[in-house]
């Protein structure tokens, strides 16, 4: 059982007003690990933090066991790690095989269109619109395009911010078939989710955050078992 | 008649040209450069300076004048226009402008205020075309800044750096979060924004005369090519150019030269009020 990223006791916030007061959180390597918490909990400044976009006051974090606290986002893609942002954040105005190749920005090898191919078989919904404006897409399939470019770099670990914000359910459903799929591609995730159920069916091991702090963790199974609880906090 | 809107479309294909840096970087850092004239009177003096003391034709001159802009555009926005990115458009003006004042200052100090221009051995020849006679540099200009405008096309769809600089703008975080080093990109495109400006002044140079302050009405005819064609795609400059070229000859044959540069204020004022968003552009 390694750990392919661990942050300890984490202070992080913006000017002077601190949002995450001491968080610890493990992702184990080869599966998905779930935040969840009520609105305004700090879930994506945690998110941020763990890929140097906000700079922790304490804390550590480390990336297959190396140091990689306030290392800045090229760093930490260059790595292996990915972030996907809650907001939406395709390129509207370019195909999706544009918005893939920018993906593959950090690239210099010369096997980036095999890879745009590779990529696109992972994405059945993507591969027929290949063409079109990643403006034009719909919801779900700005999501998918979202996390096939953040592919394109072939990381070991995504950070998945809200990936159901917005959906419909049935679009939900596939959104959450693409990450198990990923998953069992060997892709680890750490995933912050409002919709509990569908997440914790999902992922293997998950936190609770309220007011910056963890308030429950355990395995998912456990915190099913649980769903007194973990509602309560999510009141 | 048809001959003054031929010769209002050549003179808009530079005009096309000398808009496309303009709107680069509006477009992609939001930043209105107010020394974009500047930037394209030094060109002009560049392409002159090659032109008197190693004898260069002003077009085999442009190539060089824009490297040195490039250069020198990449330096001055790492240095100064970076504090001001997407900032407040106040803030903007005021370093673009203080930039514009010094560089007419330097200019002025190193040329003096002597009307220039650079006139090759073609410079007087005419071109006939059935029925109209047309001089052949204005041909040549447009023909050279039309290549340039195709080329920048090129470059920004199909290189890997083009696609950086139109990511960068369309969403900032995202570019970011997939490896672009956004600030170096900032100072690429300013750098090219410069390049463009020392080609459209190295043909400028050879359309009429020009002085160290004949930047402003440069700056404010890219001005309006942009709010005219908007700033998404390199498409919207020229078409904005070419229309301001042919309105800019039209008028001044009815109303006299002395009108030209109230010509496009004018029409500024008149798109604003008819449509904010630009010949080409969306309606938001
Ligand atoms: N860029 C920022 N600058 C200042 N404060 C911020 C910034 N981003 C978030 N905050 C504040 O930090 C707190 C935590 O926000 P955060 O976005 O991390 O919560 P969240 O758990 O992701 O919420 P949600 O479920 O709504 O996405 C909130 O009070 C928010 O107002
Ligand atoms: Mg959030």
């Amino acid at each position: 059982m390694t750990n392919l990223l661990e942050a300890r006791e984490i202070f992080a916030g913006y000017g002077e007003m601190e949002i995450l007061h001491g968080i610890s959180i493990k992702a184990e390597m080869g599966k998905i690990t779930c935040l969840i918490g009520p609105n305004g909990s700090g879930k994506s400044t945690l998110l941020a933090t763990l890929f140097g976009l906000v700079k922790p006051r304490g804390g550590k974090i480390f990336f297959e066991n190396q140091e990689i606290t306030r290392q800045d986002p090229r760093h930490l893609l260059c790595r292996g790690m990915a972030f996907v942002l809650q907001r939406r954040s395709v390129f509207p105005q370019m195909t999706i095989v544009e918005n893939l190749q920018l993906g593959a920005y950090l690239r210099r090898d010369a096997k980036i269109r095999q890879d745009i191919e590779r990529v696109l078989s992972l994405f059945p919904a993507l591969d027929k619109k290949r063409q079109l404006h990643a403006g034009a897409l719909s919801g779900g399939e700005q999501r998918m395009l979202e996390l096939a470019r953040v592919m394109m770099l072939n990381p070991r670990l995504i950070l998945l911010d809200e990936p159901s914000a917005g959906l419909a359910p049935k679009i939900v459903d596939s959104i959450f078939e693409q990450i198990y799929d990923l998953n069992q591609h060997g892709v680890t995730f750490v995933i912050v989710e409002q919709n509990v159920r569908k997440i914790l069916n999902v992922a293997s091991y998950g936190y609770l955050l309220a007011q910056g702090k963890i308030e429950l963790e355990g395995e998912c199974t456990e915190l099913q078992r649980d769903s007194q609880l973990v509602k309560a906090y999510l009141k | 008649m048809y001959e003054t809107i031929l010769n209002g479309l050549l003179l808009g294909g530079v005009y096309a040209l000398m808009a496309q840096g303009m709107a680069l970087v509006w477009g992609v850092m939001n930043v209105v450069n107010i020394a974009h004239g500047a930037l394209i009177v030094l060109g002009s003096y560049l392409t002159l300076w090659a032109f008197q003391y190693w004898g260069l034709d002003p077009i085999i001159a442009m190539p060089l004048s824009m490297v040195a802009l490039f250069v020198f555009g990449y330096i001055i926005q790492r240095t100064l226009i970076n504090r001001v990115v997407r900032a407040e458009i106040f803030f903007t003006l005021l370093v673009t402008f203080g930039l514009e004042i010094l560089m007419m200052n330097l200019m002025a100090w190193g040329w003096t205020v002597d009307p220039r221009r650079v006139n090759p051995s073609y410079s007087f020849s005419g071109f006939s075309f059935g029925p109209l006679t047309i001089p052949l540099v204005r041909l040549v200009t447009f023909f050279v800044a039309i290549a340039i405008t195709l080329l920048l096309f090129v470059f920004l769809q199909k290189t890997q750096t083009g696609r950086a600089i139109r990511a960068t703008a369309q969403d900032l975080d995202a570019a970011r979060l997939s490896g672009i080093p956004v600030v170096q990109i900032y100072g690429i495109t300013y750098g090219i924004g410069a390049a463009l400006a020392a080609a459209a002044g190295s043909l400028m140079a050879m359309l009429s005369s020009f002085t160290p302050y004949s930047g402003g009405p440069f700056t404010l005819k890219s001005f309006v090519i942009c709010v005219l064609g908007g700033l998404g795609n390199a498409w919207g400059p020229l078409v904005g150019g070419l229309v301001l070229g042919v309105v800019e000859e039209v008028s001044s044959r009815w109303l006299g030269s002395t009108y030209r540069d109230a010509v496009s204020f004018g029409l500024l004022v008149l798109i604003l009020l008819v449509r904010p968003s630009g010949l080409l552009g969306r309606r938001e």
